[in-house]
């Protein structure tokens, strides 16, 4: 059994890490629980504007990338193509991230749809664009841009601290309580403090995954960079076809550096490509990454380095440990891995953490009141 | 059973138990689809529905 002085210390951990970080995870929880539904949104959105997402008619034929690509940059032809990319969510219609420049950041970049057997162009959004551009904003990086996303991961390893210091306090303050009893009798403090208490301890394992996973994923563009400055350049250091530089014209088919992936993945289905100068490839290759077709292997992603200029395939490396936690840990923050159930579980588990954090709030703003607890604890446990 | 491991039971079984459905549910659906999808939901449904029930009686009383 833990010491009064030692339940004291862990008592001040856990209320100098609340205290802390709790402003900060309101935020994020509160702009989490409408991300929980984002595609329905982003549907219902695009139903009301007028928009059908009901993917191509049976046994059309998709058009070539290159065709699709080229329709892109007719529509914007001041702009570069950075990305290309399919989502189950938008059946029927390729997407491309064009930037002011190819090496632009892609979180400013217009995101162009373009029908797959049309070519037509069926509109474009921007990151942080709409109601749920600016929760999304708000909820990764506080509008301040890549420090905003460092500040929050600091912030969340300091409540996951928080959540740590709260399980060895609970102990001692539930010792001769039966499991989630709230005393409502006993005053409106000894409500809010088994409130937090039982809530605490249910939402343990969901919180502590979902907060771990946030921090993991304000890590990602360091990551990223990480490895295409480092494993990226290595694998192509000795292929110099293309140095020198060229210009879009010259560029080889990107259906063909499809294609060509395919054959060398055979299992795996088209996730995105990054095009040469892109921030996530080098200045002469497309990368072609695929994912796999199994529930667990279509959240990992494997790339296919394939050479922009003569279309020969350079490499299919494995991604390193750290980005394949990365990719691992975002259904788990997201949630959006198990249909619909899972994410209203997912809204009433983020809903509960939100009344956590303001119940934490409520027993700190009651502090007058708040010292006879701690010491009564400690004393119980000196007795 | 020791007066210790009955408090100790007493104390830490239904947490124990939400803990494990919350990481069974967490982890089910990602491995597979399907029933696995329904399985995760309901895991996870376990402390969901324990915090709805846990606000209610603060809300309420009792």
């Amino acid at each position: 059994m833990r010491s009064a002085k030692s339940i004291k210390r862990w008592y001040a951990v856990h209320k100098w890490t609340s205290l802390v970080s709790t402003v900060f995870m309101l935020i994020a929880c509160l702009t989490g629980l409408p991300l929980v539904f984002h595609d329905e949104i982003d549907r219902l959105e695009g139903w009301i504007g007028g928009e059908v997402r009901a993917g191509p008619a049976e046994g059309s034929a998709a058009l070539s990338i290159d065709t699709l690509a080229e329709s892109a940059r007719q529509e914007r032809p001041a702009a570069h193509l950075q990305l290309l990319f399919r989502e189950p969510s938008d059946p029927g219609v390729t997407s491309f991230a064009m930037g002011a420049a190819p090496d632009a950041p892609v979180g400013d970049s217009e995101f162009l749809r373009i029908d797959d057997v049309t070519g037509a162009y069926r509109g474009a959004e921007r990151v942080g664009e709409g109601v749920m551009g600016f929760i999304f904003r708000l909820h990764a990086e506080l509008y301040a841009g890549f420090g905003g996303t460092l500040f929050l991961g600091v912030m969340t390893m300091v409540f996951l601290v928080a959540i740590v210091s709260g399980v060895v306090l609970y102990a001692p303050f539930m010792r001769n309580r039966a499991f989630a009893v709230v005393r409502v009798a006993k005053g409106r403090r000894a409500r809010w403090l088994d409130l937090h208490n039982a809530l605490g301890i249910v939402l343990l394992v969901w919180t502590l995954v979902v907060s771990a996973t946030g921090v993991i994923n304000t890590w990602a563009s360091p990551m990223i960079q990480f490895w295409l400055l480092n494993d990226m350049q290595r694998i192509v250091a000795d292929d110099r076809a293309g140095s020198g530089g060229g210009s879009a014209a010259g560029l080889a088919s990107v259906q063909a550096a499809v294609d060509l992936a395919a054959r060398a993945l055979p299992d795996g289905e088209l996730s995105f490509v990054a095009f040469p100068g892109s921030e996530l490839s080098s200045d002469r290759h497309y990368l072609v990454f695929f994912s796999g077709s199994t529930p667990l292997s279509s959240r990992m992603i494997r790339p296919v380095i394939v050479n922009a200029f003569s279309g020969e395939l350079i490499a299919a490396p494995d991604l390193p440990w750290y980005l394949n936690v990365l990719l691992l840990s975002q259904p788990l923050h997201f949630g959006d891995y198990g249909g619909v159930g899972l994410k209203i579980a997912w809204f009433v588990l983020g809903l509960g953490t939100v009344v956590l954090l303001w119940s934490g709030l409520a027993l700190w703003w009651r502090k007058r009141h708040e010292k006879p607890e701690i010491e009564a604890v400690a004393g119980r446990i000196a007795a | 059973m020791s007066a210790d491991a009955g408090r100790f039971r007493r104390l830490w079984l239904w947490p124990v138990v939400i803990a494990c459905a919350s990481a069974f549910g967490l982890v089910c659906a990602l491995v597979a689809d399907d029933l696995w999808d329904l399985a995760g939901a309901l895991c996870l449904g376990v402390p969901s529905a324990l915090s709805l029930w846990i606000l209610a009686k603060s809300y309420r009383g009792g």
